[in-house]
C-alpha cells in the first residue's frame, strides 16, 4: 500500500516536531520511515495509517530519530573532512609546490621592497581584508544559500575556520616582531612561508565547500519540486 | 532469535557492501528487509546500527550515493564505489578467515 501525498506531508510533520531542521536529514529519516508505514500497511491490510506511524515511531527505540540523525551528522563531517584533507595534501605535489615555493619567493621580496615603508601589520590587515572578502563572498553568494542543508553547512565549516589560520598568522608576526633567522628577519620570512599555506587552505576549503554547494543545490531541487519550496 | 549486537556490529559494513555488490544499489529501508528475508526473520537489522555504518561506509569513499524522487519523497540510493567493489572481495576473505579461526576455537573449548 503506498501512502498518499497529504500523508507524506503528515509524516513529514511529524519528523520535523522531533529532530533536526535540516531539509536532507529529514529527507532519508522520511523515506525511510514511509516505506516501514507502507510495509506494516501492507503485511496488516486491516491497519490505518495513524496506527501504523505510532508502530514505526515506536521502533526507532526511546532515542527516536535522533540515531538516524546522529549518524547522518556524523557522516557528513567525516565524509567532508576527508574531501578537505585530501584537497589540502593535493597541492603537496610537484606540479603545485614550484608554483607555491615562487609565490613565498615573492611575498618575501615584496615585503623586502615594502620594508620600512609599511608595517608587517599593515600586510597583516590587507590579508585579513582579502581572505575575510573571498569567504564572506562565499558562504553569501547565490550558490551558497542552502542553509537547510547539513551537507552544504558542513561543507563550510573549512572556510569558516579560515578566521583561525589568520590569528596564527598574527600570532606569529608578533611573536617575531624583533627577532631573526640566519640574518633575515622572521616575520618577513614567516609571512612568506604562511601566504603560500593559507592560499592551500583557502583554495582547498572553497573545493569542499563547492562540492557541499553542488550535493545541497541537487537535493534542494528535488525538495522543492516535492514540497513547493523555493 | 535475539542477535547479539555486539556480534552483528564486527561484520555488518561486509554485510552492507555484500549486499550491494549483489544488487547493484539499494536504499536504507530495503537493506533492513533484505538481511530479515534472507535470515527468515533471525537477525533484525535496526536504524541505529544500519545508518552510522551506511554514513561510514560513505565517509570512507567505499559507496557512493544518489537521490531520485520515488512516490512523493526524496529516495536516497546507496551503490559501491570503485574502491568499494574493490574492498568487498577483502573484506568478505576476512570474514571467512576468521570464521573459520572462531570455529576451530569454539570447537577447542567444547571438546576440552
Amino acid at each position: 500500500m503506498k501512502l498518499t501525498k497529504p500523508q507524506i506531508e503528515q509524516v513529514l510533520g511529524c519528523i520535523k516536531q522531533k529532530c533536526s531542521s535540516y531539509i536532507d536529514v529529514q529527507m532519508e529519516i522520511l523515506d525511510h520511515v514511509a516505506t516501514s508505514i507502507e510495509e506494516k500497511m501492507t503485511v496488516d491490510g486491516k491497519l490505518n495509517f495513524d496506527d501504523a506511524l505510532i508502530k514505526t515511531r515506536a521502533s526507532f527505540g526511546v532515542m527516536g530519530f535522533s540515531v538516524m540523525e546522529d549518524a547522518i551528522m556524523t557522516g557528513l563531517k567525516r565524509k567532508y573532512a576527508k574531501l578537505f584533507i585530501k584537497n589540502f595534501f593535493s597541492f603537496f605535489k610537484n606540479k603545485y609546490i614550484l608554483l607555491f615555493v615562487l609565490i613565498g619567493y615573492l611575498s618575501f621580496k615584496f615585503q623586502e621592497i615594502l620594508a620600512n615603508k609599511v608595517d608587517a601589520f599593515a600586510i597583516y590587515i590587507s590579508m585579513c581584508i582579502i581572505v575575510y572578502g573571498i569567504v564572506f563572498y562565499t558562504l553569501f553568494s547565490k550558490a551558497n544559500r542552502q542553509k537547510k542543508i547539513m551537507a552544504n553547512s558542513i561543507s563550510n565549516i573549512y572556510l569558516s575556520c579560515s578566521g583561525s589560520f589568520l590569528l596564527l598568522i598574527f600570532a606569529i608576526i608578533v611573536k617575531t616582531k624583533m627577532l631573526t633567522f640566519y640574518g633575515f628577519p622572521a616575520t618577513q620570512l614567516a609571512i612568506s612561508i604562511l601566504i603560500p599555506l593559507l592560499l592551500i587552505y583557502i583554495i582547498s576549503a572553497l573545493k569542499t565547500a563547492k562540492i557541499g554547494a553542488q550535493e545541497s543545490k541537487s537535493l534542494m531541487e528535488k525538495y522543492s519540486i516535492l514540497f513547493k519550496m523555493v | 532469535m535475539a542477535v547479539n549486537n555486539e556480534l552483528f556490529k564486527g561484520t555488518l559494513q561486509t554485510i552492507i557492501l555484500n549486499l550491494l555488490s549483489e544488487n547493484e544499489r539499494m536504499y536504507g529501508y530495503e537493506i533492513t528487509q533484505k538481511v530479515k528475508s534472507i535470515t527468515q526473520g533471525e537477525l533484525l537489522l535496526k536504524e541505529g546500527a544500519l545508518y552510522p555504518a551506511l554514513h561510514k561506509l560513505e565517509a570512507d569513499g567505499l559507496l557512493e550515493t544518489s537521490t531520485e524522487i520515488v512516490e512523493n519523497r526524496v529516495r536516497k540510493y546507496y551503490s559501491l564505489s570503485q574502491s568499494g567493489e574493490n574492498e568487498v572481495v577483502n573484506k568478505l576473505q576476512e570474514v571467512k578467515d576468521f570464521i573459520s579461526q572462531l570455529q576451530l576455537l569454539l570447537n577447542l573449548k567444547t571438546s576440552m
